[in-house]
């Protein structure tokens, strides 16, 4: 019993489960939409982007999430151009995401700014979270979630064909750009617990597992949801009791259950046999 | 009625539409046909409104505005997507409905209407991968009957599916242009259009020609279209699109 009562005697463990919750929610629901689209690669790209924005803003005295918008928004606009001059877009995110990844690790590698802990910045830190960090997540998760739940419908349906959504009258490209600052707010504001290296398998781990049992898109992205906040929870208490990272804690957490669930769902499929 | 009037397009310098005019009139059943390349699908995306013709215009004599239900070519990718037949038809809604990741009763028992209509009630809470073509086919055009379109557009709706189903397909469109829904489809299908439909228009880049099937199919027409030598024979009343043999080919 003390080993869940006994993390609560420290502040922060309280300030880190409420950021956490919200951002295993918020990844987990969007989740899915990012499996079927094919897109963890981009993912993967922006939250690594962020790490230039995010050192940069800190030595110019910015806010650390303001620097991380900022940077989450160039990358997007620089892999569109790239993308644009006839390049396919892995080699688009490969060279922004790569490139704004390396102007974060030389400027985190040169200061001696306590803020720009380059291990923090890499694979999250829990406690590092304060009030503010608690407020913003807060209110970017609330207006993720609001936008997400008001659009999923249209969000999906674009998901699925762009062609035939807007021929039946939704705003496909407006829907792209919504889907588009969604992953941005959830990279950024899960900056802080999971680390820019490991956005992407929070996004994609509780996706992949419900898909793998579960028929109906909507039972898909409940599951993924509530999955996307256990992981975090467990990840969470693992990592306080173990003495690692927040960021790792939570995706070693997701990988086993994904890992156990995969298992158990190849030994209950029937075995194909050849007819003779 | 949908005017399309001296339409022309380009892809880059690539001209792929010159000068097209034509009318669809309210409750036609009317196919465009012709070659890979000839620019159906180009037009079709016009009539969608999903490209604007670098010149020319298409405009609508209707008052009200036209609701379009656009069933795309069979595409694997779709079809892998982690969504059940009823999940994917009640999406044709989505533009209309509440904005509430739901969709309410009246929604629900729309859409089981149709799927029933359409002879794949039972497949409603099965993923789309589990359909067979033709019923994957069906599932698409029950998601378009759910946008409650005047205008239903169908792009290649008989490729990949077998006789029979092509013939449901077909028997399908037949009853809905009689209830008064206006149907445009592309297809290359020569046979097929030419035996049921009331009106095609033969396209290769440039409109070669426009009218009834028996009107319009013959030996110069298909060779216009398809830039091949093909013969044209009446059988049972229809035009039928044969290989034109030479006998020296068949000694």
């Amino acid at each position: 019993m003390s080993y869940l009562t006994e993390p609560f005697e420290y502040d922060f463990f309280a300030r880190a489960l409420i950021v956490t919750i919200l951002i295993g929610a918020l990844a987990g629901a969007i989740g899915p939409f990012i499996l079927v689209r094919r897109m963890a690669y981009i993912g993967q790209g922006m939250s690594q982007s962020i790490l230039g924005g995010v050192a940069l803003g800190v030595t110019w005295g910015l806010d650390l999430y303001l620097g991380a918008f900022a940077a989450a928004g160039i990358a997007a606009g620089l892999i569109y151009f790239v993308r644009s001059r006839g390049l396919p877009v892995d080699t688009a995110i490969g060279i922004v995401a790569s490139a704004l990844f390396a102007v974060g690790v030389a400027v985190v590698s040169s200061s001696r700014d306590r803020r720009l802990n380059s291990a923090n910045l890499l694979f999250g830190n829990v406690l590092g979270v304060d009030t503010e960090d608690i407020v913003l997540v807060t209110v970017v998760s609330v207006l993720a979630g609001i936008v997400l739940f008001t659009n999923y419908k249209k969000m999906l349906a674009v998901t699925h064909n762009s062609a035939v959504a807007a021929a039946h009258g939704v705003g496909a490209k407006v829907m792209e750009i919504v889907f588009s600052a969604l992953l941005a707010m959830v990279v950024v504001t899960a900056l802080r617990v999971l680390g820019v290296l490991l956005v992407a398998a929070t996004l994609l781990i509780p996706a992949a597992t419900a898909t793998m049992t579960l028929r109906s898109f909507s039972s898909i992205t409940i599951a993924s949801t509530l999955l996307g906040v256990a992981f975090a929870v467990i990840g969470l208490f693992l990592s306080f009791h173990r003495n690692i990272a927040s960021g790792p804690a939570i995706v070693l957490v997701g990988t086993a259950v994904f890992v156990l669930n995969m298992v158990v769902v190849s030994s209950s499929k029937p075995k194909r046999t050849v007819a003779t | 009625m949908i005017e399309i009037r001296s339409v022309s397009h380009a892809y880059g310098d690539v001209a792929v539409l010159r000068n097209v005019t034509t009318w669809i009139e309210a409750g036609e059943l009317v196919g465009i046909i012709g070659p890979s390349g000839a620019g159906k699908t180009t037009l079709l995306r016009i009539l969608l409104g999903e490209i604007v013709p670098t010149r020319g215009t298409v405009s609508s004599t209707s008052r009200s505005p036209i609701s379009i239900g656009y069933v795309p070519q069979l595409d694997a990718g779709e079809r892998s997507f982690p969504l059940t037949v009823r999940e994917m038809v009640l999406l044709g809604t989505a533009a209309e409905s509440r904005r509430v990741p739901w969709f309410d009763q009246a929604e629900k028992r729309r859409a089981s209407a149709i799927l029933d209509r359409l002879g794949i009630l039972g497949h409603a809470y099965s993923r789309l991968d589990e359909l067979s073509g033709g019923q994957f086919q069906r599932a698409l055009i029950a998601r378009a009957l759910m946008a409650q379109p005047s205008l239903l557009v169908l792009d290649e709706p008989t490729s990949g599916i077998d006789l029979q189903t092509r013939r449901e397909v077909l028997d399908l469109l037949s009853e809905l242009r009689r209830e008064g829904l206006t149907i445009v489809l592309s297809t290359h299908d020569l046979n097929w259009v030419a035996a049921h439909l009331p009106r095609i228009i033969c396209l290769n880049r440039i409109m070669i020609a426009d009218g009834a099937p028996v009107d319009v199919l013959n030996t110069n027409v298909v060779r216009a279209t398809y830039g091949a030598e093909m013969d044209v024979v009446l059988y049972k009343g229809r035009p039928v699109v044969v290989d034109a043999v030479s006998p020296e080919r068949v000694s």
